[in-house]
C-alpha cells in the first residue's frame, strides 16, 4: 500500500514538474511575444489619443513595413536587426508624409467618415500590396532562427527573446521621449485638451505631423520583430488592425502603459488557448475577450477617458 | 396652487465630487420658476436628473404626484416634461419643420397631421416663413426657436429651459421674454428655467431658486432672492443682482 | 397640367418596370444576365445597410452575420434534415431577426467606432464558430448546393432567368421598404436618432428600439439575400458568408449612391457592380486592382461627396428637364 502511495505520489509530482514546465514555456512565449505586441500596437493609442482618427489602415502600413523588411532581405541580405535602423527614418518620413497629404485632408470630418476613409485606405493598400507582390505568402529570416534557450520542459527560439528585448528598449524609449523631451510633453498635453494645447502656444499641426510619423514607425519597427514569427502577406493588414485595436482598447485609449498592458494579456492568452486549442479557436478566444472588454469596460483597464 | 413637480432631497456624486446636495424644491403648476446660481452649482446636473438621463444617488422626483426618477428620459417627455439644452441640440441637418415634426410625431403616426401641428408651434415662435430652411444655416436665435418649437410640439405641461438665453442680445431676449410670458399663459406651460443672464430671470419669474455648490441657499420672488445677502455672496465677482 | 406631370411620371415607372420584365428575354447573354442578378442581390443588402448606417447613422460593419446565417440556414436545413429551401428561408429570416435583436441589444450600448469594432467582432466570431464546428457547418470547405434538375420547390433551375426574376422581386421589395419607411413617422424617428440621440430622445422617442428595429430589418434583408445567394450560386462557406467583404461593400454601395436616401443604394450598385465584376472576370492577372479601386472610391467619395453620387445625379436631372 505503502509504495503504491509513494508510487502516485513521484508520478504526480514528476507531471507537475512536466506541466509546469510546459505552462512555464508556454506564459514565458506569450509575455515575449505581448512585449513585441506592445510595440505594435503603442502607436494606434497615440494615433486615437492625439488625431482621434480610427486609423484603419494602422496594421496595413505595418505589412509594407514587413514587406520592406523582406524585399531588403532577399536583395540585400540585410540582417533582421540592421533594417530596424533602416526601416525607423523611413517610415517615420512615411507618416509624416501620409499624415500630410492624405490623412491630414480628413481632420474635420465627422468620426464616422474618418473610419470609412481610412477603411478605404487599408483596402487600397491592400491591392497595392496583393498587385506588386501576388499573394503568395512570404517569409522573414531571422538570423537567430535556429537558436533556443531552454525554458523548464521545453525550448523557445533565441528570435523571440532577442525581438522581444529590442521591442522592450525601443518601447522604453519611446516612453521617455514622451516624458522628458518638449515634444514628447506637447504631444501629451494636446492628446489631454487639443483647445488647451493650442491656447497654450503649441502648433497643433506640427503635433499631428510629428504624432502621425512616430506613431507609424513605431509599429513598423514592431512589425519588423514580429515578421519572422509571423508570415508576410498582402492581407495581413486587416489581422494585425484588428489586433492592434484589441490591445488598444484593452488597455484603454491613449494610455501607453495601457498598450503594454493590453499586449502582455493579448499575447498570454494567445499562447495559452493556442497550446490547447487551434489557431481558429485562439482567434476566437481573442475576439470574446475583446468583445466583454468593449461591453463591460470600453475604457480599457488604464484607460483615461471613452471617447465616441 | 398645485404642485407640477417636487423634488424631494436630491443628492447626486460624481467620483468624489457632490454636484448636488439633498436639494429639494417645488415647481407649482403654470408658473414661471427660475433657477439660479453661479456656474458649477449643480443647475444642469439636477435638470438631467429631473429628465431623466441621469439617476440620483439619493431622492425623488415627482411629477404630478408621479415618481418618474428612475424613468428614461423618452418616458418622462411622455409624460409631458420637455426640454431644451443648454448646447442647442438641435438636428441641423433636417429642416426647420422636419425638426419640429419629429416632436409633433410623438402625439400621432401620421405624418401630416404632425406637419400641420408642428406649422402651428412655428407660428408660435415666428418660425413659419423658414420651415424649409436646414437647420444649421440659421442664426443662434433661430436654432433656439427650432429647439423650443420641437419641445412644444410634443405638448409638454412642463418645459424645462436650460440657458435658453445665452449668447443672445439684448433686444433678442427682450423678444424671447415675451414670446416666453405668452406660452406660459396661453398655452398654461408650466416654465421651469435655469438661467445665467439675471435680468431675464428677474422679469419673467414668479419664484426663484438658487443653487451654489450643489446646495438650495434660497428661495423666493425675485424681489426677495436680490436682497438676500448669501445670494449677492455667492455671486461676488459676478452680476449685481440688485441693480437688476 | 398638374395630372399630366403625375401620369408622365408614372409613365417611366411603368416604362422600367416593363422593360425590366422583358429584358431576359430580349437579352441573351448569360453574362449581362448574370450581371443584373448580382445588382438585384446587391441592391438588397445596400439598401438593408442603408437602414441601419444611412438613415440610423449606426456604422454596422457586421451585417454578413445575418447574410450568412441565412445562406448556412437554408442550406444546412435542406442537405440534412430535407427540409424545404423555402422553408428555410422563412426559418433563416427568423433566426436573423431573433439574433439582430441580440445583438443589437448588445451593442448598440457602444457608439460610433466602438459600434463598428464590436459588429466586426461579432461576425468574425461567427465566421470562426463555422469554421471550427466542422460536424455541422463542414467547416472551411463550404456547404454545396447540388443541381438536382429544374425545380421551383428545390429552387434550383438551369436558365438564369427564373433567379433573375427571383432576385428581381425581392429587390423591389428591399427598395419599396426602404421608401415606405422614409415617408412614415419610423424614417423620421431613424433621422432624429442618427442626428442626436440625447435630443430624441427628450421628444419621446425610445432610441434603443428605434435602432434595434431598424437593424431587425437589415438583418432580414441581408438574411433574404443570403438566401438567394446560396441558390444561386449553389456554393457557401465561412469566409465568404461572414467575412467581412459582404460587410463592407454594403456600406461602400451606400455611401457611394448615397447614404439615408432611397435611391442611393440603387445607384451605387448599378455603378460599381458591374464594374467590379468585369475587373475581377477579365483582369483577373491584375488582381488587386479591384480592391485598390474599392479603396480609393471610398476615400474620394468621403473626400468630395460625402453625400454620394445621388446629389449629383439630382442635379443633373433637374438640368435635363429645364
Amino acid at each position: 500500500m505503502k509504495t503504491d502511495l509513494k508510487i502516485l505520489n513521484t508520478i504526480f509530482s514528476f507531471l507537475v514538474v512536466i506541466m509546469d514546465g510546459f505552462l512555464m514555456q508556454i506564459l514565458l512565449r506569450g509575455i515575449l511575444v505581448g512585449g513585441i505586441y506592445a510595440l505594435l500596437s503603442v502607436g494606434l493609442t497615440l494615433i486615437f489619443g492625439v488625431l482621434e482618427i480610427p486609423h484603419f489602415a494602422y496594421g496595413d502600413i505595418m505589412m509594407l513595413a514587413m514587406y520592406t523588411c523582406f524585399w531588403l532581405q532577399v536583395f540585400t541580405g540585410t540582417p533582421l536587426f540592421l533594417s530596424i535602423i533602416i526601416i525607423f527614418p523611413l517610415y517615420l518620413a512615411l507618416g509624416c508624409v501620409l499624415q500630410k497629404t492624405i490623412v491630414g485632408r480628413i481632420m474635420d470630418k465627422p468620426v464616422l467618415s474618418k473610419m470609412l476613409f481610412m477603411m478605404g485606405f487599408s483596402l487600397f493598400l491592400q491591392g497595392l500590396a496583393l498587385f506588386l507582390w501576388t499573394a503568395d505568402t512570404r517569409f522573414v529570416k531571422s538570423e537567430l532562427e535556429n537558436m533556443y534557450i531552454d525554458v523548464g520542459g521545453g525550448k523557445i527560439s533565441l528570435t523571440y527573446v532577442v525581438n522581444f528585448i529590442i521591442a522592450m528598449i525601443v518601447f522604453s524609449g519611446f516612453y521617455i521621449w514622451l516624458q522628458k523631451t518638449y515634444m514628447g510633453k506637447a504631444i501629451r498635453a494636446s492628446a489631454q485638451n487639443k483647445e488647451l494645447a493650442l491656447v497654450s502656444g503649441i502648433n497643433i499641426q506640427k503635433i499631428f505631423l510629428i504624432s502621425f510619423g512616430i506613431a507609424t514607425a513605431m509599429s513598423a519597427i514592431g512589425a519588423v520583430l514580429f515578421a519572422p514569427i509571423y508570415y508576410v502577406g498582402p492581407f495581413v493588414g486587416i489581422e494585425l488592425t484588428i489586433k492592434s485595436f484589441m490591445i488598444v482598447v484593452l488597455g484603454g485609449l491613449g494610455s501607453i502603459e495601457g498598450a503594454l498592458l493590453g499586449g502582455l494579456i493579448i499575447g498570454v492568452v494567445e499562447a495559452l488557448s493556442s497550446y490547447i486549442l487551434s489557431s481558429e479557436v485562439k482567434e476566437l478566444s481573442a475576439f470574446i475577450i475583446f468583445l466583454l472588454v468593449l461591453l463591460f469596460r470600453p475604457k480599457g483597464l488604464l484607460g483615461k477617458e471613452v471617447r465616441e | 396652487m398645485v404642485e407640477i413637480l417636487k423634488v424631494e432631497n436630491v443628492t447626486k456624486r460624481f467620483g468624489g465630487i457632490v454636484a448636488l446636495r439633498q436639494v429639494s424644491l417645488t415647481v407649482e403648476e403654470g408658473s414661471v420658476t427660475s433657477l439660479i446660481g453661479p456656474n458649477g452649482a449643480g443647475k444642469t446636473t439636477l435638470f438631467n436628473i429631473i429628465n431623466g438621463y441621469i439617476k440620483p444617488n439619493e431622492g425623488k422626483i415627482y411629477f404630478r404626484k408621479e415618481d418618474i426618477t428612475k424613468l428614461p428620459p423618452q418616458a418622462i417627455c411622455k409624460r409631458g416634461i420637455g426640454r431644451t439644452f443648454q448646447e442647442n441640440r438641435v438636428f441641423a441637418n433636417m429642416t426647420v419643420l422636419e425638426n419640429v415634426m419629429t416632436g409633433a410625431l410623438l402625439h400621432t403616426s401620421d405624418v401630416s397631421e404632425a406637419e400641420s401641428r408642428a406649422l402651428e408651434s412655428l407660428k408660435i415662435v415666428g418660425l413659419h416663413d423658414k420651415k424649409n430652411c436646414i437647420v444649421k444655416n440659421l442664426t443662434i436665435l433661430e436654432r433656439k426657436m427650432v429647439e423650443l418649437a420641437r419641445a412644444l410640439s410634443t405638448r409638454p405641461a412642463l418645459l424645462l429651459l436650460d440657458e435658453i438665453a445665452a449668447g443672445l442680445t439684448g433686444a433678442e431676449i427682450a423678444w424671447l421674454l415675451e414670446l416666453l410670458k405668452r406660452i406660459n399663459s396661453k398655452l398654461n406651460i408650466t416654465l421651469f428655467i435655469v438661467e445665467h443672464v439675471l435680468k431675464f430671470v428677474m422679469r419673467i419669474s414668479d419664484k426663484v431658486i438658487v443653487l451654489d455648490h450643489g446646495v438650495k441657499i434660497a428661495e423666493g420672488s425675485p424681489e426677495e432672492v436680490a436682497s438676500n445677502s448669501k445670494v449677492i455672496e455667492a455671486y461676488i465677482g459676478g452680476e449685481d443682482i440688485a441693480r437688476s | 397640367m398638374i395630372d399630366k406631370n403625375v401620369i408622365m411620371g408614372k409613365l417611366n415607372w411603368i416604362l422600367i418596370f416593363v422593360a425590366l420584365i422583358v429584358f431576359p428575354f430580349v437579352v441573351q447573354s448569360p453574362l449581362l444576365l448574370h450581371l443584373a442578378i448580382l445588382i438585384f442581390l446587391y441592391i438588397i443588402i445596400s439598401e438593408a445597410w442603408n437602414l441601419i448606417g444611412g438613415y440610423v447613422g449606426q456604422v454596422s460593419l457586421g451585417n454578413a452575420v445575418f447574410f450568412g446565417v441565412g445562406a448556412y440556414t437554408a442550406a444546412l436545413l435542406y442537405l440534412k434534415l430535407n427540409v424545404n429551401l423555402w422553408i428555410g428561408l422563412v426559418v433563416g429570416i427568423v433566426f436573423s431577426a431573433i439574433l439582430s435583436v441580440i445583438i443589437g441589444y448588445i451593442c448598440f450600448r457602444l457608439h460610433g467606432v466602438f459600434f463598428a469594432f464590436a459588429t466586426l467582432a461579432v461576425a468574425e466570431v461567427f465566421k470562426l464558430i463555422f469554421i471550427i464546428r466542422k460536424d455541422i457547418t463542414q467547416g472551411p470547405m463550404g456547404v454545396v448546393l447540388p443541381y438536382r434538375g429544374d425545380s421551383i420547390l428545390d429552387v434550383s433551375f438551369a436558365s438564369k432567368v427564373p433567379y433573375y426574376f427571383l432576385t428581381l422581386a425581392f429587390s423591389i421589395l428591399a427598395v419599396f421598404i426602404v421608401y415606405y419607411l422614409s415617408k412614415s413617422k419610423i424614417g423620421y424617428y431613424f433621422l432624429a436618432v442618427k442626428e442626436d440621440e440625447i435630443a430624441a430622445q427628450s421628444i419621446g422617442i425610445n432610441t434603443v428600439l428605434i435602432k434595434i428595429l431598424a437593424f431587425m430589418l437589415s438583418a432580414i434583408l441581408n438574411s433574404i439575400a443570403g438566401f438567394l445567394y446560396v441558390t444561386y450560386i449553389r456554393y457557401i462557406d465561412p469566409y465568404v458568408a461572414f467575412g467581412l467583404d459582404i460587410s463592407l461593400i454594403q456600406a461602400l454601395l451606400t455611401i457611394l449612391g448615397g447614404a439615408g436616401t432611397v435611391w442611393g443604394p440603387v445607384l451605387g450598385t448599378i455603378i460599381l457592380i458591374p464594374l467590379l465584376e468585369m475587373f475581377r472576370i477579365y483582369f483577373v492577372m491584375f488582381s488587386g486592382l479591384n480592391y485598390m479601386l474599392h479603396g480609393a472610391l471610398l476615400m474620394v467619395i468621403i473626400l468630395l461627396m460625402p453625400q454620394g453620387v445621388i446629389n449629383i445625379t439630382r442635379r443633373f436631372i433637374k438640368w435635363l428637364k429645364s
